[in-house]
């Protein structure tokens, strides 16, 4: 419109636009039923006393459900616990994301191939990949419980891990040695530990599939005669025999490696599109200007992907805050309330106590989301000074 | 260079591939575990070369680090007879037993994808049409009305929970699929009417003009230009809703009760609680059920899942 010089909008133009309403309308219609409606109600309800049950004996309230959330014992825990999830799981869940996403970016061979892997698990809907992870966290027979019994192992015994590590190391280098005959050339050796390394990792894998914990602890024996390297280092350290799940300490660990599991593909890919709109000039001119790889992703690509790290960001931790399906249907808060978290108080509250205490939730619910707006009016401020 | 090249992506290959590994081992697990019976599993056993029973031997020491190592087979395989391999007990059981026992499987299965399928198409249809209004006609408030959308999308869908949950009371569309429906449309509208409304826009004027001027009408330049021109914005936004839908675990979980409208997401975890410690080779395979079909399409349409996922994620 603003093409049109003419300060008033002619008849046919008003008359044009107004079929607009038209157009909007069935959305406008469920919008307000739907969201709008909700939105309000749980506002009103917020300042009572109500109960689904008993409509009658609502009672007015004023803020007391807003001030008992800060004084409420029963959510001292929830909030704690949500808030050593948001902890534990946004840190990896970005910057493992920012990492994977830049090396998928510059690998051009068998991409799709990679790429179809890692993102496979962003279509395991929520509830399959909980109900997935709770038989694999089993400590009778999930692949998860071994796993982590042979993750303790390797944080038992450094000498053992070491040994895997020189392993792939030796094998990397050998690998080197045939394939790169050029030795001047410039950061090829910590390519070359950066692949012993994953190497190893890969062997290790494949060692454990092969033949579990066991199999991977067996070259303890050949070290045997240095008793140094096999007294176990973290000796309380043990992977808890009631499985993660079921372990105070653990469980919400557990949670987590899920959520990671699930979800990052998803961070990876908003990643992926970020470094996708980095010009390639960009790129080219600090590679004239002789920047190696390092200096490349400081200078060049960490700047321009910043607007996307904080919005990438905001969304985890925001993702983060609301967290309820995962440990609802794998622990349910268990155990010892260690995994209760803030929205599944609020469901139980709601729903599930029997109680039907919809006017306390409603407070619960706007409190969230007041923090998660707050939290993003201030992680937009800090985003600021770079545009 | 040439050679710089090769030994970067090794190493790139040789990292990512450790996570792809991970993203897909789980998967694969559940996937070998679904054609073995359920003692089988409970004993540790479910990849093809390991030995039945050798986790069930092994189970005690594992758990302590133990100075003198074990050497599991050795140790195991004396005491016991020998077992067939895990390649001979490959088996359908647990499928035949997924379809004969679990009655509900088969309606989950129909309700979820008739409401993915149905939610998505409304989805689509109200919000296209919306976008195309808030991109098109500048119609008196058009802009505060756009502005109010964009401020839900701010609030947590927690909130609409409670407010919801009477809604469906009072008009009766507690547990009913119709209920679920119009929460799905109403939840992913405003995505739609965000992606769509950017891709509207985007299109050129004079494309606009152009059919005004050969005398089409609103509804014509939304059906013959609009919609042709925004294929790519509709796929990736059928593909969101459909996801989305398909996943939906939360008001599932909570505005129904009954088996009969019961969804994928909430029967799986209904049905673990059921079955999970009777017989976990059926339970193996009802998650491979209803993970593969997603997976699948997936890997097949893998394209159009990431431009869609990264395109919602942007807007919203």
């Amino acid at each position: 419109m603003s093409a049109d010089p003419a300060c008033r909008t002619p008849r046919w133009r008003r008359a044009h636009d107004r079929k607009g309403y038209w157009y909007i309308m069935p959305a406008l219609l469920l919008f307000a039923l739907m969201i709008v409606y909700p939105i309000a109600r749980a506002f009103y309800l917020s300042f009572f006393d109500y109960t689904v049950l008993d409509p009658g004996s609502a009672r007015f309230v004023g803020l007391d459900n807003y001030a008992s959330l800060f004084t409420m014992a029963s959510l001292r825990r929830p909030i704690l616990n949500t808030l050593y999830f948001t902890l534990l799981f946004v840190p990896p869940y970005v910057f493992l994301a920012l990492v994977i996403a830049v090396l998928l970016h510059q690998v051009k061979r068998g991409a799709v191939f990679l790429r179809t892997m890692i993102f496979i698990p962003i279509v395991v809907s929520l509830s399959v990949s909980a109900v997935m992870f709770s038989l694999f966290y089993n400590p009778t027979f999930g692949m998860g419980h071994k796993l982590l019994e042979a993750f303790v192992a390797m944080a038992n015994y450094p000498a053992l891990a070491g040994l895997y590590l020189a392993a792939g190391w030796a094998l990397a280098a050998g690998l080197h040695r045939l394939v790169v005959r050029n030795r001047r050339h410039e950061g090829a050796i910590w390519r070359t530990l950066l692949g012993g390394a994953a190497a190893a990792v890969v062997g290790w894998l494949a060692a454990f599939l092969a033949g579990g914990p066991d199999l991977l602890k067996a070259p303890l024996a050949f070290l045997g005669n240095l008793p140094a390297l096999t007294e176990p280092v973290l000796a309380g350290v043990a992977a808890p025999p009631q499985g993660m799940l079921g372990n105070a300490d653990w469980a919400m660990i557990a949670v987590v490696i899920l959520c990671l599991w699930n979800g990052i593909g998803f961070n990876v890919i908003l990643f992926l599109v970020g470094l996708q709109r980095i010009p390639d000039v960009l790129n080219e001119a600090a590679a004239v200007d002789g920047a190696g790889p390092w200096q490349k992703f400081w200078k060049v690509t960490w700047p321009q992907l910043r607007p996307t790290t904080f919005l990438v960001l905001l969304l985890s931790m925001i993702g983060a805050l609301k967290i309820f399906g995962q440990p609802f249907i794998m622990t349910a808060g268990q155990p010892e309330d260690s995994t209760l978290t803030y929205v599944m108080q609020l469901y139980n509250l709601a729903w599930n106590f029997g109680k039907f205490q919809l006017g306390y939730a409603s407070a619960m619910a706007y409190a969230l989301a007041a923090f998660t707006f707050a939290l993003s009016l201030l992680v937009r401020k800090l985003d600021r000074p770079v545009e | 260079m040439a050679v710089e090249r090769k030994s970067t992506s090794a190493t790139l290959w040789l990292v990512l591939l450790v996570v792809g590994l991970s993203s897909v081992l789980p998967l694969l697990w559940i996937v070998m575990g679904s054609f073995k019976p359920h003692k089988q599993i409970q004993g540790g056993d479910v990849w093809p070369w390991q030995k039945y029973g050798v986790y069930q031997q092994e189970a005690a020491p594992t758990s302590q680090p133990s100075t003198a190592p074990a050497q599991p087979t050795a140790a195991a395989e004396p005491a016991r007879e020998p077992q067939p391999t895990s390649l001979e007990r490959l088996s359908l059981d647990n499928y035949r037993r997924v379809f004969k026992q679990m009655a509900g499987l088969p309606t989950y299965y129909f309700n979820t994808l008739y409401l993915a399928f149905a939610g998505t198409f409304l989805s689509l249809l109200v919000g296209t049409l919306a976008a195309y209004g808030f991109a098109q006609f500048n119609f008196r408030g058009h802009k505060l009305l756009f502005a109010l959308l964009l401020l839900e999308l701010m609030i947590p869908g927690e909130v609409t929970l409670i407010g919801r949950i009477e809604l469906m009371l009072q008009l009766r569309l507690f547990d009913t699929l119709t209920g679920l429906l119009i929460a799905y449309v109403a939840g992913n509208l405003l995505l739609v009417i965000f992606i769509m409304r950017n891709v509207f826009t985007s299109i050129p004027r004079e494309v606009i003009h152009a059919a005004q001027i050969d005398g089409a009408s609103t509804w014509q330049v939304f059906w013959e230009v609009m919609i042709p021109m925004g294929r790519n914005g509709l796929a990736a936004c059928a593909i969101l809703t459909f996801l989305a839908i398909w996943n939906e675990f939360i008001f599932a979980l909570t505005f129904t009760s009954g088996d009969r409208v019961r969804t994928l997401p909430v029967g799986i975890y209904m049905l673990r609680d059921q079955y999970g410690l009777v017989n976990s080779g059926v339970l193996f395979a009802t998650v491979l059920l209803s993970f593969l079909p997603i997976v699948i399409m997936f890997i097949l349409l893998q394209r159009y899942f990431v431009r869609g996922l990264a395109s919602g994620a942007l807007k919203a």
